[in-house]
């Protein structure tokens, strides 16, 4: 019996036998590359990627606004470290922390755009029955965003902007792949002229509005590239390259047929913060969602969600919180910032430059002190002089300061933030290096910033909205209005060109937009806000196109680029004076800081750009 | 294993047979078969020589056959000096059986088969379980530590889990293979579970001849294991126990207390405690002392074996039981193993072994809670718990201010069960057929699955909180199925004697895995109790893909014993790993050997030399130690280069996210495995009788297709990187092992040693536009490069002309002792003083930056050397086991945080000898402040403690007592009474002392950051704050015999 068993064991094991060689295996957790997409709802998923790679930590995900494009503009001033001090300094090295990070997400977008467009021809090939209408759609936003990809790599990388007639078409631009790379030596790829990356630009977003024709997304996709957002992109490309002509066609052709309006000041002044989504001035704007699923904004691991966490590095600071149970005392010994504090905060000539001309507060005893209650935040022993609130005040109502000051930053001691989701507290001065402790009458501003930033939560790791609750704005019509003026400037037509100006300021004022007013610009030349007697600002002070993109797109991550079109770098420099961690005065190379480096990182990995390929400096 | 073979040869030898069919007359013969030292020996094969006729000796090591007067009868044992007396006249034939001490007669185990041990012309060594089987190891890769000459063993933790690195003749790959483990003939991924008592063997095939036989799997060498079988045949069944206790004590850090921290303060940061006079009211709290603990270690061991005519058992299991140094850190093994032989017939055995056991451990988990061999991100002042009972937080009313966790609170806010299953199970049937053939298959299936649980929950210290909780539960299961078909022929014709194998073999592997999260659950635990803020996140893969072919042959021959010859050949098809165009490798090897202690001329000149052989090998293998899949490029969910959480986006409020696909690579049909060519020539010998034996061997190893992970552009926007076959590396060295033992009157003594030495040097890495690997960084806490002493900076180099992971950075020239001099020096724009250190300014532009980096020291041991000494008088037996390096440098990354201050945080007193600290002048140890201009001091402006430079590169060759042992063996009268059969009681000590002018906690260190035994070439050698610290061992047991 038993000795059976053990022969049917045997037969067992020999005819346990070959198993088959399989033909072709992949991993069992991924989709093979030979066949896929099968249906147009994969193929959405792969211009998903197109769209999710803007939250990557080198550009809107983290450090891009905050710790580059916010230090090289002094939009923020604060913690020197890292690559940031560079950025602050206007000196890069080669090896750059933060340009190599930007460079790698830009390109990793191309890509991801190029997968698209590959794999809709895939697509097409494997089931020509699929529907070609969505199919072009999908193709369009691809192009739409590699459009964008390729002039933010060219803007940032590429050796100079191309001006009127094709000056500088001929320097080197970035190294351009218009299809995804098959084999080893096409991921090798020399820089091309820089003529022929704005060519691929331009011809991307007119693509991009060809396939977008018409369409028009519900509410469930309002996040997609349209039409409009391709032919703002183009308009911009035109512009900054100088072709004014092409420029002018393609941007009134936006304002006039877009559907697109400028909001109301009221809507304006809440549209940076989580409030009014895809308004009616939104021509491409990344959604970002404040659940983080459990993550921790973009630093989640595997978890998917639509977070970026910017808001964590420049967080408001106030008086208001508690230690355990006890309420904080009210004084700059104990302040809560609403996410990391000892970072970033807005730049004190950045107060000045928007025309604040009032200094600093000064503190009296608290009238309405209760001594049997004790210092909190809400009980405080000193608060602001009255009169000096009295006169702040004042000139916000009276618009003696550019409105969008209040857009852009909030006041210590005058606006309060609600530090827990519920209550609210006062802004307090930041306590920086220099004004650890609350100084008043110092000459430190010490303003918090308010675009993109927590105004009603805290963004840190102990609640539950670990993301930026609000969206970033790539393209919105006060931006084309301001590029449809600098067009007609730069064509000759100045009338057209103040009129879009004011356009712009007179929203500002919260006055009819089409409506001349006493704010209006009366020439190109006029006096700005940055004109004003405290800080005077020899350059934007008496220019209206330069002041307008600068204070209407403030913190925005553009000025960086205007800035380097006009040659503004030693201006700026001399305006801003200073920077924490940086030796003063501030300077600007010319000759060198205009163009950020090849990363190191590229040059080592690609063998068709070498160090004689490098912009110039460095 | 030898007496299974010699039975069957006795049984079914056909030639035999047909002698056994004359007869003469026959009478019955008793008698008693003893020991060396007297005591009864059961289990002995008594055989009539010529015949198949035998018997064996029972449990009183009597015995009775039937014989006629010119019979000789066989007395066999395993271990033993076989024995030949005619019978003569006599009636009772007493012998006393004497320990076989020629090596050359003992068998190896070799890739699908056995030789003896003086039919062998590969480098083979081999380690007998005996001698290990006391040391406190629950790996039996441990026990190969100092023993076995070229294979260098690292146990660099003290983690009660620890799995030991093994390097066999240097680093080769940067997808550096473990050694193939074959267990009883059936291979295994590890050795992790197999009870180190019930080995009997470990044959360690370090050679490309030897190994050849296993082809694309035998990159990292083969490790053989024979387990324990049941033997003496008609004794009664034989019942071992044996148990050990033993204490586990740290080797550790301290740290400042806080009148010493306050005092260093003072200096450094003369704000945090200016005009504070109430300082001898803080606490003054020992936060290492808090974290680390003494910890134990026991095991237990049973086994009952026995054997009959036809059958064969052995039946044993156990339970180890270890409690880490760091508080609630914990690992318990138990396991079972039954193995069973049944010869069913004359033609026909079948057999198996099954082996069974479980691991629950409880890891270092938590958020916060890295283990650190030294918390330095910690200060004396700040309390265990504040007077609220909450976690201790930083004392108000000080300048000072702390961000980090509270260590203990953090250790303690997270909870983790780790539990590993494994099944090891195979069967065998081996057919007898006619014309000399045999065929055996062998069928092996094993099953792993591993479920942790890791509760995190909700933490307040302060600066770091976490208000929400979170559970995260995985399910792992793998399986491999192999199958194997061998058919081999063994005969002599004459003096020509030759054996033949040919084989098929496959392997199926399955893996099923699911990982699960989620966060906010409603009570603590491990249980998933989902809240209305709960978020969920799942991943899992089921791959049942994994599929390797192979078909192998070998031909061993030899002539008169005198002339070698040995050639093998295999085909190995891997589907997974291997490119669709490169699926199929082919691996082949010869070998030779002359016993020229065998010719006749030698036996005259040299007759005290009683064996020697000189032998050599070619032969090449294969690594293919990547990852399934590496050469495909697939589309998966968007990550970016850091893993961020780009896989999806949202495009409008309220919607769900899209999931984001993308290609991730470009494809590598090519991609194949990595050939490694070795060429070895050695001679053994063994003289004076067996007392005295040698080995001695040279070889060159070199690996040719070096996998690499190639960087692409950045611009291509992939940012996986490209696996390609670029590069070569060799390895060259020589071992050397002798041993000399003997008896001198009570005094039985066996001394051997063992010395190897490699030199390894990366001779390719082409094709790449980078022409370098760095590897390591100076951690504080693991994977955050950032937050360190050295932050951002990488600590080795590789590349051509380089060995594996070279240190890398500034060489220091000496201390600056002149001003003049040392304002020459620039680091990051500020001028050197004197106390900094001088860096060699590599490139002369009076400036030290990352162009001045250098190679500085190599972390590969040019020589591994280990000695053994065995004495034993009367009962008593000592044995000490020496293991060492030499040749070698060490990165010690924790001297950067010890003699400076870290961050936040606290320091060793070893800060109080730097230069210029306090009243002190200039010392051996750089300065940590420099003066600046407005009267203040700024933190190590000339980088001397966090840059990596060669004043942290220090030598590590030591010399270890790694085990000492001694035991008592009870005489056998004593126990007679109780029926014990033998009682051995034992104390040692584990890690008893270290030889080495290393100033860091211990040398033996293996590569950083990689867990399970894996080695990882480009982190070698490095000393982090990250390693789980060493520790001593003092135990106590007894082995029982029933």
């Amino acid at each position: 019996m038993i000795k059976k068993k053990y022969i049917a064991a045997l037969a067992f094991i020999l005819i346990a036998g070959c198993k088959k060689a399989p033909v072709n295996v992949g991993p069992p957790n991924q989709y093979s590359s030979s066949s896929y997409p099968t249906n147009i709802t994969q193929l959405q998923t792969v211009l998903v990627s197109c769209y999710s790679d803007l939250r990557d930590v080198g550009l809107f995900g983290f450090d891009f606004l905050p710790r580059m494009l916010g230090q090289s503009t002094h939009v923020l001033n604060g913690n020197p470290f890292s690559f940031t001090s560079e950025m602050a300094a206007n000196n890069l090295t080669v090896g750059d922390g933060g340009a190599q990070e930007t460079w790698n997400a830009l390109y990793v977008g191309v890509k991801n755009c190029n997968v698209t467009i590959y794999s809709a021809g895939v697509l097409l090939k494997t089931d020509p029955s699929v529907d070609q209408a969505t199919v072009n759609l999908i193709i369009g936003q691809a192009y739409c965003l590699r459009g964008w990809y390729y002039m933010q790599l060219e803007c940032l990388y590429g050796e100079a902007y191309m001006q009127a007639g094709g000056v500088n078409g001929d320097k080197l631009g970035v190294p351009l792949y218009t299809e995804v790379p098959q084999n080893l030596a096409a991921t090798q790829v020399a820089r091309s002229p820089v003529k022929d990356v704005w060519a691929l630009i331009i011809s991307d977003e007119k693509q991009a509005a060809t396939l977008l024709k018409g369409q028009v997304w519900p509410s469930t996709d309002e996040a997609r590239a349209t039409e409009w957002a391709a032919k703002g992109l183009l308009g911009k490309a035109y512009v900054y390259t100088q072709d004014w002509a092409d420029a002018k066609a393609t941007l009134i052709d936006v304002i006039t047929n877009s559907g697109k309006s400028l909001m109301p000041y009221s809507t304006y002044h809440n549209a940076f913060n989580g409030a009014n989504k895809f308004n009616s001035e939104s021509l491409l704007e990344l959604y970002i969602d404040p659940n983080p699923q459990g993550g921790y904004g973009i630093y989640s691991g595997n978890i998917s969600n639509s977070a970026t966490i910017d808001g964590l590095l420049w967080p408001p600071v106030t008086f208001g919180g508690y230690n355990g149970a006890t309420p904080y005392d009210g004084t700059n010994n104990s302040v809560q910032f609403l996410g990391y504090g000892g970072n970033f905060y807005i730049h004190d000539q950045n107060i000045l430059r928007f025309g604040y001309t009032l200094g600093n507060y000064g503190l009296v005893a608290n009238p309405k002190y209760n001594a049997a209650v004790g210092p909190t935040y809400y009980n405080q022993q000193q608060v602001i002089d009255p009169v000096y609130q009295h006169a702040a005040l004042q000139a916000r109502t009276n618009n003696t300061t550019d409105p969008r000051l209040y857009v852009n930053a909030l006041q210590p001691r005058i606006d309060s933030v609600q530090f827990d989701g519920i209550h609210w507290a006062l802004i307090a001065k930041n306590p920086i290096p220099e004004n650890p402790v609350e100084t008043p009458q110092s000459s430190v501003y010490g303003w918090s910033l308010r675009k993109y930033s927590p105004i009603d939560y805290n963004i840190s790791a102990n609640t539950t909205v670990t993301s930026d609750k609000w969206d970033y704005y790539l393209l919105r019509l006060a931006d084309v209005y301001l590029l449809y003026a600098e067009a007609c400037i730069g064509s000759g037509d100045n009338i057209n060109g103040l009129e879009y100006l004011n356009r712009v300021k007179r929203r500002a004022y919260s006055l009819p937009i089409t409506t001349p007013s006493a704010i209006d610009y009366k020439s190109l030349t006029d006096a700005t806000p940055a004109a004003n007697p405290v800080s005077p600002d020899p350059v934007l002070g008496h220019n209206p196109l330069y002041y307008e993109r600068w204070a209407e797109l403030f913190n925005e991550g553009t000025w960086w680029f205007d800035v380097c079109r006009w040659k503004l770098g030693d201006s700026e420099a001399a305006y801003y004076k200073s920077a924490i961690g940086i030796p003063s005065p501030l300077t600007f190379t010319d000759s060198k800081s205009y163009v950020w480096p090849i990363p190191l990182t590229e040059i080592n990995s690609n063998s068709k750009i070498t160090q004689a390929d490098q912009n110039p400096g460095y | 294993m030898y007496k299974k073979q010699l039975l069957l040869k006795l049984l079914f030898c056909p030639l035999l047979l047909l002698m056994s069919l004359s007869t003469f007359a026959q009478a019955p013969i008793t008698g008693k078969v003893t020991d060396e030292k007297g005591n009864p020996f059961p289990g002995a094969t008594i055989v009539l020589k010529g015949t198949t006729k035998g018997t064996n000796s029972d449990a009183n090591g009597n015995y009775k056959i039937n014989a006629s007067s010119t019979d000789v009868l066989v007395f066999t044992g395993v271990g033993y000096t076989k024995q030949e007396i005619t019978v003569g006249s006599k009636s009772v034939i007493n012998i006393a059986m004497a320990a076989d001490l020629q090596q050359l007669n003992e068998v190896v185990v070799v890739g699908y088969g056995t030789q003896k041990r003086k039919d062998v012309t590969g480098a083979i060594s081999s380690v007998k379980g005996e001698v290990f089987k006391d040391q406190p190891i629950t790996n039996p890769i441990a026990g190969l530590q100092g023993r076995v000459a070229g294979v260098n063993i690292i146990e660099n933790s003290a983690a009660p889990d620890a799995v030991p690195q093994v390097i066999i003749r240097g680093v080769a790959s940067f997808y550096q293979p473990n050694p193939l483990y074959i267990v009883d003939g059936v291979r295994q991924a590890d050795l992790n579970n197999l009870n180190p008592q019930d080995i009997v063997s470990m044959d360690i095939a370090k050679d490309a001849a030897s190994a050849a036989i296993y082809g694309s799997a035998a990159a990292g060498g083969v490790i053989l294991v024979t387990t324990k079988k049941g033997s003496g045949i008609g004794a009664p069944p034989s019942i071992s126990f044996s148990s050990r206790y033993g204490i586990t004590k740290p080797k550790l850090v301290q740290l400042l207390g806080t009148s010493d921290f306050i005092k260093l303060q003072n200096l450094v940061n003369p704000t945090f405690f200016a005009g504070a006079t109430k300082t001898d009211t803080l606490a003054n709290t020992n936060w290492v002392d808090l974290l680390y603990r003494n910890g134990t270690e026991q095991n237990y061991n049973l086994s009952v074996s026995g054997a009959s005519a036809n059958v064969n058992y052995l039946a044993s299991g156990f339970y180890n039981q270890q409690t880490g140094i760091f508080i609630k850190n914990y690992s318990n093994i138990g396991g079972a193993r039954i193995n069973t032989d049944y010869k069913l017939s004359k033609y026909l055995t079948i057999g198996e072994q099954i082996d069974v056991s479980q691991r629950i451990t409880s890891p270092l988990v938590g958020a916060e809670a890295d283990l650190h061999n030294a918390p330095f991100r910690t200060q004396p002042i700040i309390p265990v718990y504040n007077p609220d009972e909450s976690w201790g937080t930083e004392p108000t009313g000080y300048k000072i201010a702390f961000g980090g966790p509270n260590p203990l609170g953090a250790v303690n806010s997270a909870g983790a069960q780790d539990v590993k299953n494994n099944f090891q199970g195979n069967a065998y049937a081996d057919v007898k057929l006619p014309f000399h053939l045999d065929f055996k298959t062998t069928l092996g299936y094993s099953y792993f699955l591993e479920t942790t649980d890791f509760y995190q929950n909700s933490y307040n210290f302060g600066p770091v909180a976490s208000s929400t909780n979170g559970l995260g539960k995985s399910y792992a299961q793998s399986s491999q199925l192999l199958t194997n078909y061998v058919l081999t022929y063994n005969q002599s014709f004459g003096k020509h004697n030759i054996s033949a194998l040919a084989g098929y073999e496959q392997i199926v592997n399955k893996t099923n895995n699911i990982n699960s999260s989620m966060s906010s659950i409603g009570e603590p635990g491990y249980s998933y109790i989902q809240t209305s803020a709960s978020s969920l996140a799942l991943s899992g893969t089921y791959d049942p893909q994994g599929l390797i072919k192979s078909q192998f042959a070998r031909v061993n021959y030899n002539y008169d014993e005198r002339y070698y010859l040995s050639g093998s050949i295999r085909q190995d098809a891997n589907y997974d790993v291997f490119g669709p165009d490169k699926q199929k490798g082919v691996f082949p090897a010869v070998s030779a050997g002359w016993t020229i202690s065998n010719e006749p001329f030698f036996k005259k000149i040299l007759p005290s030399i009683n064996s020697l052989k000189f032998r050599g090998s070619y032969g090449q293998l294969g690594n293919s130690n990547v990852s399934p899949y590496s050469f495909t490029s697939t589309y998966s969910q968007f990550n970016n280069a850091n893993g961020y959480s780009v896989g999806a986006q949202g495009f409008a409020p309220g919607q769900p996210f899209q999931i984001a696909n993308t290609l991730t690579g470009i494809p590598n049909p090519n991609l194949h495995w990595e050939t490694i060519t070795e060429t070895d020539l050695g001679f053994d010998g063994e003289a004076l009788h067996g007392s005295l034996y040698f080995t001695a061997e040279v070889y060159n190893k070199k690996t040719s297709d070096l996998i690499y992970q190639l960087p692409l552009s950045a611009s291509s926007g992939f940012t996986q990187p490209y696996i390609t076959n670029i590069g070569d590396v060799d390895n060259k060295g020589f071992e050397l092992m002798a041993g000399y033992r003997n008896k001198i009157g009570k005094l039985g003594f066996d001394v051997s040693g063992n010395i190897s030495y490699n030199k390894n040097n990366v001779t390719k890495l082409s094709g790449a536009a980078t022409d370098a690997v760095y590897g390591g960084y100076n951690y504080y806490s693991m994977g955050n490069t950032s937050f360190s002493q050295m932050p951002n900076q990488q600590l080795t180099i590789t590349k051509v002309g380089l060995p594996f992971g070279e240190f890398y950075g500034y060489k220091v020239l000496g201390i600056f002792t002149n001003e003049a001099d040392a304002q020459k020096q620039v680091v990051n724009g500020h001028k050197a003083d004197i106390g900094d250190l001088e860096y060699q300014d590599l490139n002369g532009d009076g400036k030290i930056d990352q162009n001045d980096r250098q190679p500085i020291g190599n972390p590969n041991p040019k020589f591994v050397y280990g000695f053994n000494i065995h004495l034993n008088y009367a009962g008593f037996d000592l044995a000490a086991l020496f293991n060492g390096v030499a040749g070698v440098q060490l990165f010690n990354g924790v001297k950067a945080y010890e003699q400076s201050l870290f961050q936040d945080g606290n320091t060793t007193s070893q800060v109080f000898n730097d230069s210029f600290l306090g009243s002190n002048g200039l010392t051996s140890q750089p300065r940590l402040l420099s003066p600046t201009p407005g009267g203040g001091n700024a933190l190590d402006a000339n980088q001397n403690y966090s840059s990596v430079n060669s004043y942290f590169v220090e030598s590590g060759a030591y010399l270890k007592l790694k085990n000492l042992q001694l035991g008592y063996t009870f005489s056998n009268n004593t126990l007679k009474q109780v029926s014990i059969k033998s009682l051995r009681v034992f104390v040692m000590a584990n890690n008893v002392f270290t030889i080495t002018k290393y100033k860091g906690l211990d040398p033996e260190l293996g590569s950083a950051f990689t867990t399970g035994g894996a080695v990882s070439p480009t982190t070698q050698g490095i000393d982090a704050v990250t390693n789980y610290p060493q520790a001593r061992i003092f135990s106590a047991g007894l082995d029982v015999s029933l």
